[in-house]
């Protein structure tokens, strides 16, 4: 070494690079969003955040049940489904994710997994119309979707992530529990608060103009629909004709019917999804299900947190319902269900729910 | 590419370095040169190949004038040079300003004109004026002979591409010529990782620390009281400073570690004590092109009192102007512009305050304009401001608190167990601890100039560059890429 200078920049690149092989090191070893392996058994996970986790969870878990969609479906308890299907699921939500979001998420899993018995897919109605690229979000952790190891860094050499696994093995440490639960995994079941009053506080009703006239679907909106049913939907569905995917439509609350009717949108809604029924039944590997005839609890507020947003005890019966073949819409009686709903959405009274 | 990527400080940096003083030491001083020149497009065009394209344009085009000034009589000259910054000019308009010009004739006129809704191409503004100050100066005549190679490289050099300093010419191009500067210099490396640090951590760990409170603050600007609006203008101003003098750092930082000297661009601006001496401390470099290239050959100071102060005025009008394509910005400059003329009026006055009163006005002066150069709309300012003054001392929003928190204080303030108790300890810490260095410390380049290779320096910089690493992902933009 020649000079004073010279030293001290050796010594700083030298330990630089040494730090960060050993907390890089450290948190691929622990590894929290599962990105290279599977959880260990001696380190107590978090399951929380959902777009960095979920590709994680459907590559290196063990699992041959899937349960999918947005929000709608976080307060699935996988061990209900575990029981009343005899598989081991798996729940991989995406808070606002459009179908493109949770379909690459699938075709993740298939690649990895291609042994899963069942998928359970929410389709969000309000969504029937989006664009078949959608995207929410852009600003999505993808360098941890693929395997390319370069593009890595901000994982490894990140701070959060770094307190996480330090937080992470100590959890274990400090009382031998790894317990980690896909029931509760981002479920809010029990935070939220639920009934008229609460759902009225987030639905302006008075601010939505009323439409008198029902618009209908034009061709362009069939074509596009078509397109999205086949890139996010049914590809997967035709190349896993061994797996069964149970899907159905979220059963949003009477006041999201009420949104509709005075938008003059409901009868669009309506064809819209009578349209992916044909389209989805086309398979024989799918049941697809409509909970929008269980009037009981489309018009209970008490199961809802907002116009659209239902609690785990619906959860709780959807997945009965789907292991009984309740509300299964099937080839034999698709078109008398629109009828049904048609009749009952269309002549609803719906000023009476906001007279008081 | 951002100097605060994992790229650029584990890839680029080091194969830029190597390669440069590699190729130098096999004596290929042009190729090195290239290799500097295909280096930086590289750096250029990573994130949007597109704006490759406008720069190269822009340095062939500026070239070209060059070549037929150094040709030409002197009357055409002059018309070539109008020319030349005009055509510089009328890039910079045609892809920052088209839309605000859009809007305002559409808002007038009541017209509907569609918005080209262009991207702006990063650091447009900076290598805008940097090639108009290198046509004037050639008209001038104050240019040697430079050779393509030489200006391409001095345009396009990374470090100062996108954010500034605004380099002259004369600054750079001699010392690319300089032979003596083409091997590799353990002290000035040594000092290039230590400001380079400093300017990182600066970034990375305080103006976007700040900048996450600041944007949550100015979203919810409806729902401010006193202390939380006062937190979210002094966080901005803060943030704004760090931000920025912290990009410089790094490009100073940089070219140090090539041996190359890249002029200060700031100088502790917030301990002035007047605006007029800010001014001088803030992006000098700035204020140094606006004041050869336009105070001076508007007359400058030179045609009496009055056109001095509308001289003044101008600069500053401009200066808004190009800092963003928005009247928010144009305020700002002129307010700046009134506060300027109006210390060099009352200047006894002024003179005759304890310099402690003179510094709180000017700094409460920069706190209150720098509301309007962040603000969406004047609505969005006015009332930020309204509230500060609000005396609605109606609690402190934890929400402020968490924006500012980072989950390894968290976790050190909770094993020392001081949050449970003081739950705002990593704001006011973060607020003391950044006004005491901002205000009462030397600056990142002072500190550089005293450099010395010993234990201390080695732990704080390794400290430092670890943690401000381990604290990149996720974090915002430099503030002044759109300017």
């Amino acid at each position: 070494m020649k000079d004073k200078n010279t030293k001290w920049i050796a010594a700083i690149l030298i330990s630089f690079v040494l730090i960060l092989a050993v907390f890089g090191g450290f948190n691929a070893f622990i590894d929290p969003y599962f990105h290279y392996h599977a959880p260990l058994d001696f380190v107590k996970y978090e399951l929380k955040e959902e777009r960095y986790q979920n590709n994680g969870i459907v590559k290196h878990f063990e699992y041959d049940a899937i349960i999918t969609g947005s929000s709608m479906t976080q307060c699935f308890r996988p061990s209900q489904m575990n029981e009343l299907f005899g598989v081991n699921a798996v729940k991989v939500p995406f808070s606002g994710g459009s179908y493109k979001e949770v379909n690459d998420n699938l075709e993740v899993a298939f690649a990895y997994n291609p042994d899963i018995k069942i998928v359970v897919r929410c389709l969000d109605v309000n969504a029937l119309f989006d664009d078949k690229d959608l995207m929410n979000y852009d600003n999505c952790p993808t360098y941890l979707y693929d395997d390319n190891v370069l593009n890595d860094a901000g994982y490894l050499f990140n701070k959060d992530i770094l307190v996480k696994s330090v937080q992470n093995l100590h959890g274990y440490l400090a009382d031998g529990n790894n317990y980690m639960s896909m029931d509760d995994y981002v479920n809010w079941h029990a935070y939220s608060q639920y009934g008229k009053e609460v759902v009225d506080s987030t639905y302006n009703r008075d601010e939505i103009e009323k439409v008198d006239e029902q618009k209908g679907i034009t061709e362009e909106e069939y074509a596009a629909m078509e397109a999205s049913i086949e890139q996010n939907i049914t590809s997967l569905i035709a190349e896993n004709p061994d797996t069964e995917f149970y899907i159905y439509f979220s059963p949003y609350s009477i006041y999201y019917f009420d949104f509709w009717h005075r938008t003059g949108e409901l009868e669009r809604y309506l064809l819209a999804e009578k349209f992916y029924i044909e389209k989805l039944l086309e398979y024989d590997n799918v049941r697809v299900f409509c909970f929008f005839e269980d009037y009981e609890s489309i018009c209970d507020l008490n199961y809802y947190k907002d116009i659209a947003h239902h609690n785990g005890d619906l959860h709780t019966k959807i997945l009965q319902w789907m292991s009984e073949g309740k509300y299964e819409i099937t080839k034999e009686n698709y078109e008398e269900h629109y009828e049904t709903l048609h009749n009952f959405y269309m002549n609803y009274d719906y000023d009476a729910l906001f007279t008081e | 590419m951002l100097f605060n990527s994992y790229i650029f400080i584990l890839l680029f940096l080091g194969l830029c370095i190597i390669g440069y003083f590699g190729l130098n030491h096999l004596k290929k001083y042009n190729l090195a040169m290239a290799f500097l020149l295909g280096m930086s497009l590289w750096f250029y065009g990573y994130n949007n190949i597109n704006y490759l394209f406008i720069l190269i344009f822009s340095v062939l085009i500026n070239y070209g004038f060059y070549l037929l000034l150094n040709k030409t009589d002197q009357k055409i000259k002059k018309v070539l040079m109008i020319a030349g910054v005009a055509v510089n000019i009328g890039i910079l308009l045609y892809f920052k300003y088209m839309d605000f010009f859009i809007g305002n004739i559409n808002g007038i006129f009541k017209t509907e004109i569609p918005f080209l809704r262009i991207a702006l191409p990063l650091g447009i503004s900076f290598f805008t004026f940097q090639q108009i100050s290198f046509i004037v100066d050639a008209y001038r005549g104050e240019i040697p002979k430079y050779n393509f190679l030489h200006y391409a490289c001095f345009v396009t050099y990374f470090p100062q591409l996108i954010a500034g300093p605004i380099v002259t010419h004369d600054e750079l191009v001699p010392q690319f010529m300089d032979l003596s500067k083409k091997k590799f210099n353990s002290e000035n490396f040594a000092k290039g990782i230590y400001i380079f640090t400093f300017g990182l951590a600066k970034k990375v760990l305080v103006a976007d620390t700040f900048g996450r409170m600041v944007a949550y603050g100015y979203d919810t600007f409806e729902y401010l009281n006193t202390p939380t609006a006062l937190a979210v203008i002094l966080g901005y101003t803060i943030q704004i400073y760090f931000d920025f003098s912290g990009y410089c750092d790094m490009a100073i930082g940089i070219g140090k570690m090539m041996n190359l000297e890249l002029p200060v661009n700031f100088d502790s601006p917030y301990k002035a004590f007047t605006i007029t001496e800010f001014w001088d401390r803030w992006h000098m470099t700035l204020t140094r092109f606006f004041t050869k290239y336009v105070y001076i050959p508007l007359g400058g100071s030179r045609k009496g009192t009055v056109r001095t102060y509308i001289n003044v005025m101008l600069v500053f009008l401009i200066s808004g102007f190009w800092h963003g394509a928005s009247w928010t910005f144009v305020l700002w400059g002129v307010l700046h512009g009134i506060f300027n003329v109006i210390t060099r009026i009352f200047k006894k006055f002024f003179d005759k305050l304890h310099p402690a009163l003179n510094w709180l006005i000017t700094f409460t002066f920069i706190n209150v304009t720098w509301v309007f150069f962040r603000a969406d709309n004047f609505h969005q300012a006015l009332t930020i401001l309204r509230k500060a003054v609000s005396f609605d001392f109606s609690g402190f929003n934890m929400e402020f608190v968490t924006k500012i928190e980072s989950p390894e204080l968290v976790e050190i303030m909770d094993i020392l167990s001081v949050r449970g108790a003081y739950p705002q300890v990593i704001l006011v810490g973060w607020f003391a601890v950044v006004l005491i260095l901002m205000l009462g410390s030397p600056n990142a380049y002072e500190k550089m100039k005293t450099f010395k290779p010993t234990v201390l320096t080695f732990i704080i910089t390794l400290f430092l560059l670890v943690w401000s690493v381990f604290s990149m992902e996720g974090i915002s933009e430099f503030l002044y890429f759109n300017f």
